[in-house]
């Protein structure tokens, strides 16, 4: 994204809506920090700019990953699903991704406000990955972009790029859902930006009951709100 | 996806954020029904959301009441497989919505956002169990640079992040300086959420917080 300076008037309006703070006003024009834009389309979408002074320049390889995993209306073709995750437990009640004696696990880098270099996202899920225990979704653009889902490191050229999130999701056993926890926590202590966790589980069994106790036993508290699959899809999956 | 995930806020505050969405499972659904059948299933779907009394829908492939210019405008563009949403804010009209959705039968997938014991509750009044859940575990690694919670709890009512820190203070300072009312700045903000997840009404008593 970037704006066109003969059209702007500097009147400072577009700069509260970008969420990563990239644009900012200099010599009465506004201007977009490109290292720090991860083009989310959010400032043009807005329809703030009255002189139409935001424009989207062409996004060629690799910077154009940043949309993929910034810009809501952004479509990965691998997911067909619009922004930029999957359907994880959403559909589950078709899919059957997560099984009884599994949980879905889900890092999402950068999340909320801070956004994440690729590189950034390389640190947390090589040392996932290193565990043996985790391989990444494979119907997942985050996934996509690895070199080798078993070891977590992503395309070289994309290391640099920035984007507002990127999810890291993957199946465990229940069984090893502690260590994966663990692994978590030193990844908190390691990283210089955040990431949001979740943990999907079906109810079958009480399984996601027993999830709330490995949670409990690992000093991780699941907070009192979140999502829940009404198992309303057809055809359902028979487990 | 986990838009919908990580709102922030009171139990008190959160017993008025209740979202529903419904969507088709890809390589499922897509591919054994038509699409424009997908397309007017998930339309129904923000019918009966409406007919239920939900505050705002939006389709997170095209749009929201603001970017679309209406509600008919949003249920027109659903023409094919997306992610549509209804936002409520009671219980009540949740149940409702539940049982409605139950008899209606789209056999689309229809996820919940809430809390876990009200929406507890709300399966058992309407017949439906919770089949898989999801929990959040929160903000793990560097929160220094993350601002205030009422702030945060404003935030995340966007799951894509696209209601920006930013826009919020400048919407919470022209509250205090009296230019704007505590709903209008709600539904100023919702704006940027071209999904429509944005509970409005919900933000609209956080701000009334922050500009006391």
């Amino acid at each position: 994204m970037k704006i066109n300076q003969e059209l702007c008037v500097g009147c400072g309006m577009c700069v509260p809506y970008c969420p990563v703070g990239a644009i900012h006003l200099e010599d009465r024009k506004a201007h977009i920090d490109a290292d720090a834009c991860v083009e989310c389309s959010c400032c043009r979408r807005s329809g703030v700019c009255r002189k139409n002074a935001i424009v989207q320049d062409e996004l060629s390889w690799p910077r154009g990953v940043r949309s993929v995993m910034s810009d809501v209306f952004t479509v990965y073709e691998g997911t067909g699903v619009s922004g930029r995750g999957t359907e994880e437990m959403k559909t589950n009640d078709v899919t059957g991704r997560f099984r009884p004696g599994w949980v879905g696990v889900a890092v999402e880098m950068g999340r909320p406000i801070a956004a994440c270099t690729f590189r950034q996202v390389q640190e947390v899920s090589v040392a996932l990955a290193a565990s043996g225990i985790v391989e990444f979704e494979p119907c997942n653009p985050i996934t996509a972009l690895m070199k080798d889902n078993k070891t977590g490191y992503f395309q070289d050229d994309i290391l640099d790029e920035r984007v507002y999130s990127a999810i890291l999701e993957f199946p465990v056993k229940l069984e090893d859902l502690p260590r994966v926890l663990e692994l978590c926590k030193q990844a908190a202590e390691k990283t210089d930006t955040l990431f949001s966790l979740d943990v999907c589980s079906v109810t079958q069994d009480g399984q996601n009951q027993k999830v709330l106790e490995i949670l409990d036993k690992a000093g991780m508290s699941a907070r009192p709100n979140g999502k829940v699959n009404l198992g309303l899809g057809k055809p359902a999956y028979q487990f | 996806m986990s838009h919908t995930l990580h709102r922030r806020g009171s139990v008190e505050s959160l017993k008025k954020d209740i979202v529903f969405l419904a969507l088709p499972a890809h390589r499922y659904n897509d591919q054994d029904i038509p699409m424009e059948e997908v397309g007017a299933k998930l339309r129904r779907f923000m019918e009966i959301g409406l007919e239920q009394g939900c505050i705002c829908i939006g389709n997170a492939s095209t749009g929201n009441l603001h970017t679309l210019g209406g509600v008919q405008q949003i249920l027109d563009s659903t023409t094919s497989g997306a992610t549509v949403h209804c936002v409520f804010d009671d219980q009540e009209k949740a149940i409702a919505m539940m049982q409605a959705l139950k008899e209606a039968d789209l056999g689309m997938s229809v996820v919940v956002s809430g809390l876990f014991d009200m929406l507890g509750e709300c399966c058992q009044k309407s017949g439906l169990h919770m089949h898989t859940v999801e929990y959040s575990l929160g903000i793990w690694g560097n929160t220094s640079g993350l601002p205030a919670e009422p702030i945060m709890e404003i935030n995340t009512m966007c799951g894509h992040g696209m209601v920006s820190v930013g826009r919020i203070q400048d919407v919470a300072d022209k509250i205090k300086k009296g230019r704007m009312t505590c709903e209008e700045g709600g539904k100023e903000l919702a704006k940027t959420c071209t999904c429509g997840i944005f509970n409005w009404k919900r933000a609209a008593e956080i701000l009334a917080e922050i500009a006391s």
